[in-house]
């Protein structure tokens, strides 16, 4: 149904209504898109001449860069890392929330708490944390004798990537759980308590009944979480800016280096073009394929 | 007031044509009710006149004035809604008198309208509620209210009482027909109700397909049907209808059914061709067990299969010639009975074409 | 729903422990920027204070102009939500509602937004500001917020507009609205759980925002307080105090807004709250 077969002051109004977007979309999305291609042909510092190139940058990127096989690595490591942990655990505490316990705003908002704080404090704060010279592991570890807590977490190359995944798991968790309460509010009670008459037992309605039916929710959550982990750039920034040695390195992390610190426009920008062909092919394939949507609820 | 005119008006969605050459006149201060089965363009039809459709041809008049192609805020029509769409975030208040805040009308002047309109509608108390703080029948009423405040020129209902339980919907029936008659404005009203179409309407018109059946006063409607359609649809329980075969046609009309059994219809229907396939209709109500008076040609025989009693008065459904009817008698189920038919009330229809002869 | 698999107890005690776990960071970066002045050896990360002291906020409030960064902070924060919500509702209108060339592309590039690493548009969008002459300006960070943030908030308000009965913006029109009017009296007034969602959002993301803000204000006088640890971060660094304590004054303000609009989060998220 659509209003538009009815008679109006003017059929100009739903151009005047999205101009604004409209005008902000192509000066800061498509005009940066079609900027990042082009400079992507050049070597640039950013302030000097540019010299076209051709797919130098491209050749440079995908033969002689190990610091973006890391980046690439990483980006591997990462989204099954965060984005499991991040539904299993939000899908867990809003079932319990859910079902029923006292005071649910209160601990919606606590776990909800580590999304909203600024990637700056958590930086911070989690290189304290993991700060083996009086950080709090370090300090738990020596007065309990778990020795493993005492490692430098974020110098340590085989360790540091894990470390940054845990904090984005701390982070992001109260997102999923956020979405899970949402899904679990919509679904029907009375098929809930068909299941119930049916003799369901509790693990049995999870896996059965509720967890299926919150298809929808999954998809979102995978979907955000593997377009999240290709732009995981501030907390890493924060923590470990890539170190040590790109150990941490990840590819919007490493654009940033490349442009702003190495003054490497052009290479930067081919970097850019780069994650950009990736995420639009994983999400693109998430919408068509598997039917993942960014509607939260529809 | 005024009066409100369709003139060949068309209207297609797409490849698919709701209402199709539509003419119509209602004169100033008539009521006029829309009926016919869902899907049939009733709503169209009425959202159209409200401006809420553009046509795609003809014109629509209001008044003197061509109004097809003005937005709904310029037609000086009110409509009230199946779902009465009040305005949740306004109290009853403001949602009686937004139409009017809207046309710039003074704040005391609103407030005096409102007034007004809740005491019409035994709406005072609840002037400061929101609507989820109101019965159905309230909202309803506010719903009305909503539409009389700005005095238009002409109402619009679309299905205004289908959402209230049956005693509401008969106390309110009286309420709008009462309120017509205070205020005599033009309304147009759809209904899937005919018993409502029936009370409430000066003129009530059948539409089928897109397109109007007919045209006329509820007596009309019920008392000379032009089609086997419109006789079906006024009426409740709806007319009985039986196939028949035409057998002797000098002097009077005589039909043969499926099974062999026959009737005479007496001088009623005389000039049909013999052997011509004709529906019967007859009325439940125009069914009585046969007595000394009825003619032996003029009664159908048959076995009572159910009865629905009413408490005023009983159904019962009786196997004739291999169908049922429907006839407003006590009987027994499993009795063996003589009903007689009231000739002048029996109607013909042609099979194909639908249309009475 | 009406499931209890577990005892109540269970639950309770079971989110109990998670979320005192969930809490540590913030309970430390609380008891750092409390510990009292002088006392660098308190344990666990600085978790086990004896005593409390506000000095260190004192500290943090003589060493930097941390109202005069709040400032910057609120600003920007405040004109790109006010930008989002008037932007996005306006365009998820005509998008729920209207029939109209072109608005299918614009919507699914819009969409298409929402897949794209925003970190891979750096670049331009730094140069884009320096072509324009944004650089160290408000607007040289309002305005990329506002456009990257109006997708997200096209999606909530269009799901959310979809769900509201068009008959009553039918009501309107007869009552008289035109389309302007029907948005701003009838969809927006209605839409108020889309809108804190939609105000949570951008909140968090314009006040929480440093990476742009990194390259784009070069004049410490317009830097938002997200900043702050990284220009002073040489005389902080030395003393955890100050530092933790400019870290709460950053959080506070996301925190207050999302506790103030908390309630009407989860029903803005499952839309078609409203009802006739
Ligand atoms: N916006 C629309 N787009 C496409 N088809 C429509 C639209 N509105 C109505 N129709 C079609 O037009 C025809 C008439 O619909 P309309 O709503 O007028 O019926 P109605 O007589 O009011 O039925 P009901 O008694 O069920 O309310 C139907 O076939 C319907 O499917
Ligand atoms: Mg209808």
């Amino acid at each position: 149904m659509s209003m538009s077969s009815a008679p109006r002051s003017g059929s100009l109004a739903p151009y005047l209504f999205v101009l604004p977007a409209t005008v902000l979309f192509v000066a800061y999305v498509v005009y940066p898109i079609l900027y990042v291609i082009c400079s992507s042909a050049y070597r640039w510092d950013g302030i000097n001449q540019a010299t076209f190139t051709g797919l130098a940058n491209y050749i440079r990127l995908f033969t002689h860069d190990p610091a973006f096989v890391l980046a690439i690595r990483n980006a591997v490591l990462w989204a099954p890392l965060t984005i499991l942990p991040q539904m299993l655990l939000g899908f867990a505490i809003a079932y319990m929330l859910e079902t029923g316990v006292p005071r649910q705003a209160i601990y919606q908002a606590i776990f909800y708490l580590p999304a909203i704080i600024s990637p700056v404090v958590v930086g911070i704060v989690w290189q304290r944390i993991y700060n083996p010279f009086g950080g709090l592991l370090s300090d738990i570890g020596f007065a309990s004798g778990l020795r493993f807590l005492t490692v430098p977490f974020l110098s340590d190359t085989k360790v540091a990537i894990y470390a940054v995944i845990a904090v984005n798991v701390w982070q992001w968790t109260g997102f999923s759980m956020l979405l899970y309460v949402a899904g679990l509010k919509g679904l029907p009670t009375e098929t809930l308590e068909a299941a119930k008459i049916e003799g369901a037992t509790l693990r049995q309605t999870i896996v059965y009944v509720v967890w299926p039916m919150l298809r929808h929710v999954h998809l979102t959550l995978i979907l955000l979480g593997v377009i999240g982990t290709l732009q995981t750039f501030p907390l890493i920034y924060m923590l470990t800016n890539g170190g040590p040695n790109h150990a941490t390195e990840s590819l919007p992390n490493y654009i940033f280096l490349q442009a702003f610190k190495l003054q490497s426009m052009g290479y930067a920008s081919a970097i850019s073009v780069v994650l950009m062909v990736i995420a639009l092919a994983l999400s693109l394939f998430q919408v068509r394929v598997l039917g993942a949507r960014f509607a939260l609820a529809e | 007031m005024a009066t409100v005119e369709l003139r060949r008006v068309d209207k297609t969605f797409g490849t698919h044509q709701a209402i199709q050459g539509l003419d119509l006149s209602i004169a100033d201060g008539e009521f006029v009710a829309l009926v016919g089965p869902s899907g049939c363009g009733k709503s169209t039809t009425l959202r159209m006149i409200a401006g809420l459709e553009g046509v795609s041809g003809g014109a629509i008049v209001i008044g003197e004035r061509d109004v097809s192609h003005l937005p709904a805020r310029d037609r000086d029509i009110a409509m009230v809604f199946q779902s009465y769409a009040l305005y949740p975030h306004m109290t009853v208040a403001e949602n009686i008198g937004f139409g009017l805040k809207l046309r710039g009308t003074r704040r005391s002047r609103i407030a005096e309208l409102v007034d007004e309109a809740a005491e019409t509608l035994q709406l005072k108390e609840v002037l400061g509620r929101k609507p989820k703080e109101l019965s159905g029948g309230q909202r309803q009423r506010v719903a009305m209210g909503r539409a009389m405040v700005r005095h238009p020129q002409v109402f619009l209902f679309d299905e205004p009482l289908s959402n209230l339980d049956a005693k509401l919907r008969v106390h309110m029936r009286a309420q709008i027909k009462k309120l017509h008659r205070q205020l005599t404005t033009t309304t147009i009203y759809v209904t899937h109700d005919q018993t409502e179409a029936m009370t409430l309407a000066d003129r009530i018109v059948v539409m089928n397909h897109g397109r109007i059946e007919q045209v006329g006063t509820p007596h009309q409607l019920y008392g000379a049907p032009v089609s086997k359609f419109v006789a079906g649809f006024i009426g409740s329980p709806e007319m009985n209808f039986l196939e028949a075969v035409v057998d002797e046609a000098a002097a009077t009309c005589d039909l043969t059914f499926a099974d062999g059994s026959r009737l005479s219809l007496g001088e009623a229907h005389v000039g049909l061709p013999a052997g011509r396939p004709v529906t019967l209709g007859i009325r439940p109500e125009h069914l009585h067990l046969a007595g000394p008076g009825d003619p032996q040609d003029a009664r159908l025989s048959g076995v009572v299969e159910v009865i629905e009693p009413l408490g005023a008065d009983t159904l019962i459904h009786v196997i004739v010639a291999g169908r049922t009817l429907v006839a407003r008698l006590a009987a027994e189920v499993g009795d063996r009975i003589a009903l007689g038919v009231d000739r002048t009330r029996a109607h013909l229809f042609d099979p194909a074409s639908g249309l009475t002869l | 729903m009406t499931l209890t698999p577990s005892p109540r107890t269970i639950k309770t005690a079971v989110l109990t422990v998670l979320a005192a776990v969930w809490l540590v960071p913030v309970l430390m970066m609380l008891a750092v920027a409390l510990m009292p002045p002088g006392q660098r050896a308190a344990g666990f990360g600085g978790l086990a204070i004896k005593g409390v002291s506000l000095s260190s906020f004192v500290t943090a409030f003589d060493r930097a102009p941390i109202l005069m960064h709040f400032v910057n902070s609120l600003i920007i924060t405040i004109t790109s939500v006010v930008l989002v919500v008037v932007i996005s509702s306006l365009a998820a209108y005509a998008f729920a509602r209207m029939r109209f060339r072109g608005g299918e592309g614009l919507f699914y590039g819009l969409l298409a937004t929402l897949m794209l690493p925003i970190p891979a548009l750096i670049v331009p969008i730094f140069q884009l500001n320096k072509t324009f002459g944004l650089l160290d300006t408000y607007w040289g960070l309002i305005l990329p917020y506002t456009a990257l943030g109006v997708p997200f908030a096209v999606i909530i308000y269009r799901s959310f507009f979809s769900a509201i009965p068009q008959e009553l913006e039918e009501a309107a029109k007869i009552d008289g609205c035109s389309t302007f009017g029907i948005w701003l009296r009838i969809v927006m007034p209605l839409s108020w759980p889309a809108t804190s969602v939609v105000v949570i959002f951008q909140f968090m993301t314009s006040f929480n925002e440093f990476i742009l803000a990194l390259v784009t204000m070069d004049s410490n006088s317009l830097k938002p307080l997200t900043l702050v640890p990284l220009i002073y971060a040489g005389p902080f660094m030395a003393q955890p105090g100050p530092m933790f304590a400019t870290l709460t004054l950053i959080t506070i303000p996301v925190v207050a807004v999302y506790l103030l609009m908390q309630r009407f989060m989860i029903g803005g998220l499952t839309a078609g709250a409203v009802k006739g």
